[in-house]
């Protein structure tokens, strides 16, 4: 009797303990779920709500409306150019710009792909409309791929590909840029080799800045193959043996330091080949999309450890240059993941656009002569100007990685 | 050789034979080879140190030195940490990046942020404890606790502050060695989250820094068994012997129960029980192994091992019960007397049976899981020789239990076994609650005043303190009972 109710009380017991137990404790501590898997669809649901709510038949009618505004400014603007008037294309540059910031945010969250292209050629249209020297030729090249750019907007579907597909096309596309700018590059090298053959310094100091520009868009990706960036675009600081030393630096030093293009000849030939052996490389190029979001971050990191700081152009303090070129290969990879950024979080879509429009515009501001000013020549203020803006980039950016 | 020998030997041999079996057969992939510390890796770390330094001191020019020779190792060492593991060079690269622009900016205290951050990242990359491109973890057991030998020697010799700093980059690369560790044992992968804490803080109080010594040592004894890259058969042996005692004592006492009463279907009911119990640890403990991962397996494990520890404790307080009071030698024969050989009811043999399986279920699938851990580490041969081994000295101190428990009188003899299945039933209820507590079946809740043993299975709560305290005080009462009654029967029954 005693033993059996001694037994039915330590059960009843145990079955009260585990009963409050569970009520309280519940799924709390129950298995593994990972934190960052519920916080991130938290933020894609409520990123997705504003976007559902904004009726599709407006978003389209202002589209429509914006487009074909923007297409009237843009055959004005091939008028003013075929006219060789620089003030009426300042001034349009500046209404085409005004009517894009209009609408441009539909046209992003509905047509990602057809955004890419019109901004491809409508924010170097804008640049120029800032610069107190226009190149006639560029703008021309760029105000004829607007007015494409925008006809196919006008023409789009809204595109109803999956978020992973999306972000197959993009790394897509961004393996043809990567093998375009190469191509380029190739091309100016050569013309940059020849200048610094023929002993002609002032014209290889021009087409250097050209070069250096197709190099530094895409430079994580040529630092992939293993000792081309070195041989490429090692500084000298970098490197145990000086006499080792080659590549865009060297003849840089040369040309800007020692003022002197003897003996230089060979070290043209070695730009030459080991450019050409990238171009090489880059076409068995196969990117994650990870790798191409990391690449992102990279050009931005890039731009702020060794541009910013003025020690990459050592002796031609084409800083700016360089940083620009960084930025844009940025914006580049930004673009292409658009529509996957669409449909995680539009809302940090928004802030990048913003970020890059404020860095462009500020880099804008140093352009003289139709070139950036030497990089020697801004003040403290408005090298952490600069800085400033880097980080901020560089923060929104590193959110991206959450796409994939 | 008895009856009960006979059978328990004829089981543990078919089991040590399949073991033996598996164990040759299966080729344990290693989990990735241990990362030698780089020594560039190592300059770069010590750059670090100094720029942290002239961080401090304000010197910004000598800390831009040393940053500059920081971002020299960077860009000769990138491509490398980025083919081992992108996430780690894309956290080296942000921080490098941030620490430039803070410098650029003139923001010292972030460049100071940041470039501890880089340290940390830096001394990762040094010791392999960083996810790969492949998703392991590369920083081996064996660097851990090379590092807690380290870690206990700088607090041997007074340098408290690099102690605690090597302690505190220790608790964060426990993750990536805790999946390793929880593994092969429950219990010391639980001791040594909590030495963790513990020495934590005893390092940062200035009153307390002697009681660190020895929380180092117990740690490093514990870990470094499961980290020794040479095992050899006794090494197989201990984990039966070790993990099997309590098991061993259960089966025991019941054995020598069932002899007592001279109940041969009582002993095939224990010996039954114990058989479907190793045979249920060693299936499970297979299937866990080659189709799930014992770290997945981990909360199912301490639901088990809580389940079973509760209701095994349930039962031991009974037959604790139960042998206490037919400790006295008069109702020990009357109640042999009056029943035939068939002594025991068909419910009673059931439950010892039962108590037998949960005995050995509770410690058993841990068990089975770190030996076949183990089979990946030494020869086929050498395991199933130390399974054998550990097995058998069970099966003799299971065989002297019984002998002795047979040899002598009934009295001394039930009332210790009495009492130590009491222990037993004690410790099973504290250790089973904690299980449960771990698994989130019941709420973790911690009580400062309440004493903590994890020996003795006293854990500073009172979802397992309270049961503990309501079985001792049922013991006490009925020992006081039984007293009473048996003075109060007068002496007449003393004879």
């Amino acid at each position: 009797m005693l033993k059996s109710s001694l037994s039915v009380l330590t059960l009843a017991g145990l079955l009260a303990l585990t009963a409050c137990g569970s009520n309280s404790n519940g799924a709390a501590n129950a298995g593994s779920a990972s934190p960052s898997a519920s916080s991130s669809q938290g933020a894609s649901a409520t990123a997705s709500a504003p976007a559902a709510s904004a009726s599709a038949a407006g978003q389209s009618g202002a589209i429509q409306e914006g487009t074909s505004s923007m297409l009237d400014a843009v055959k004005q603007l091939q008028d003013a150019i075929a006219k060789q008037d620089a003030a009426g294309v300042k001034t349009l540059g500046q209404t085409i710009n005004d009517t894009w910031l209009s609408f441009e945010n539909a046209v992003r969250q509905s047509f990602p792909l057809e955004y890419t292209d019109v901004e491809k050629y409508e924010m170097p249209i804008f640049s120029a409309s800032a610069y107190d020297k226009i190149d006639f030729d560029e703008l021309k090249a760029n105000a004829d791929g607007l007015a494409d750019a925008l006809t196919k907007l006008q023409n789009a579907k809204p595109t109803t590909e999956s978020s992973s597909e999306l972000l197959k096309q993009a790394v897509a596309k961004y393996q043809d840029y990567v093998v375009d700018q190469t191509n380029k590059l190739v091309t100016q090298t050569q013309a940059f080799v020849d200048a610094v053959k023929a002993g002609n310094a002032d014209q290889a100091k021009t087409e250097y800045a050209k070069a250096r520009v197709y190099y530094e868009n895409i430079e994580p990706i040529a630092e992939s193959f293993g000792d081309l960036d070195p041989k490429i675009d090692a500084r000298l600081a970098d490197v145990d043996d000086p006499n080792a030393w080659t590549g865009f630096h060297r003849i840089e030093k040369a040309l800007w330091q020692d003022n002197s293009l003897d003996g230089q000849d060979r070290y043209a030939d070695q730009l030459m080949t080991d450019v050409k052996a990238l171009q090489e490389q880059v076409k068995t190029l196969k990117l994650e999309p990870k790798a191409m979001v990391a690449g992102a971050m990279e050009l931005l990191n890039e731009a702020a450890t060794s541009k910013i700081t003025g020690e990459e152009e050592l002796y031609s303090h084409l800083d700016l240059v360089d940083l620009a070129a960084n930025v844009d290969g940025s914006k580049t990879v930004y673009l292409a993941i658009i529509p996957a950024l669409n449909e995680s979080n539009t809302d940090l879509a928004d802030k990048l656009d913003q970020a890059f429009m404020k860095m462009e515009q500020s880099l804008a501001g140093y352009v003289k002569n139709g070139q950036y000013v030497a990089y020697n020549e801004l003040t403290t203020d408005q090298v952490r100007q600069i800085s400033d803006q880097l980080s901020e980039l560089s923060n929104l950016m590193s959110q991206t990685a959450a796409i994939l | 050789m008895t009856e009960s020998g006979r059978s328990i030997l004829r089981v543990l041999l078919v089991l040590t034979i399949w073991l033996a079996a598996a164990g040759s057969a299966s080729v344990a992939a290693l989990p990735g080879a241990s990362y030698a510390a780089d020594a560039d890796a190592e300059q770069a770390a010590a750059d670090i140190d100094k720029l942290l330094q002239h961080l401090d001191a304000g010197d910004t020019a000598a800390a831009k030195q040393d940053f500059a020779a920081v971002k020299k190792w960077w860009t000769a060492d990138k491509n490398d940490v980025k083919s081992r593991s992108l996430d780690l060079a894309m956290e080296i690269d942000g921080q490098i990046a941030s620490i430039s622009l803070a410098f650029v900016s003139g923001n010292l205290d972030e460049a100071k942020a940041q470039a501890s951050n880089l340290r940390f990242s830096v001394t990762n990359w040094k010791d392999g404890a960083y996810t790969d491109n492949n998703g392991k973890s590369q920083l081996t057991l064996s660097t851990y606790v090379l590092k807690l030998r380290s870690a206990a020697d700088l607090a041997k010799h007074g340098k408290w502050d690099e102690a605690r700093s090597e302690v505190k980059v220790l608790q964060q690369q426990w993750l990536a060695v805790e999946g390793d560790v929880v593994s092969r044992s429950q219990s010391v992968y639980n001791d040594s989250e909590r030495d963790l804490v513990l020495l934590d803080g005893y390092l940062s109080d200035p009153n307390k820094r002697d009681q660190a010594g020895p929380i180092f040592d117990r740690m490093i004894d514990s870990l470094a068994p499961l980290a020794d890259a040479h095992y050899s058969w006794w090494d197989a042996a201990l984990i039966p012997i070790r993990e099997g005692f309590e098991a061993l004592l259960v089966i025991g006492a019941l054995l020598m129960y069932a002899k007592k009463a001279g109940s041969k279907p009582a002993r095939r009911w224990v010996v039954g029980g114990s058989a479907v119990g190793l045979a249920t640890c060693v299936a499970v403990g297979f299937v866990v192994a080659l189709a799930l991962s014992s770290a997945a397996f981990g909360r199912n494990n301490m639901l088990i091992n809580g389940w079973t520890g509760v209701l095994a404790s349930v039962l031991l307080l009974y037959v604790s019960y139960w042998l206490h009071r037919h400790s006295d030698a008069k109702r020990w024969s009357r109640y042999l007397a009056s029943k035939s050989s068939q002594a025991l009811s068909g419910g009673r043999m059931f439950s010892l049976g039962l108590l037998a399986f949960f005995a050995i279920v509770r410690e058993g699938l841990e068990t089975v899981l770190f030996l076949i851990g183990m089979a990946g580490k030494m020869p086929g041969a050498q395991l199933a020789a130390g399974i054998a081994a550990g097995f058998g000295v069970l099966a003799a101190a299971a065989l002297i239990i019984v002998k002795a428990g047979s040899r002598l009188p009934i009295r001394p003899v039930f009332l210790v076994s009495s009492v130590i299945v009491f222990y037993l039933c004690f410790k099973f209820m504290g250790s089973g609650i904690h299980s449960l507590q771990m698994a989130g079946v019941l709420p973790a809740t911690i009580q400062d005043g309440l004493p903590d043993f994890a020996s003795l299975s006293l854990y500073p709560s009172w979802y397992s303190t309270l049961p503990q305290l309501l079985f001792l005080a049922a013991g006490v009462v009925a020992v006081i009972v039984s007293v009473w009654t048996g003075r109060r029967r007068g002496p007449a029954t003393r004879s």
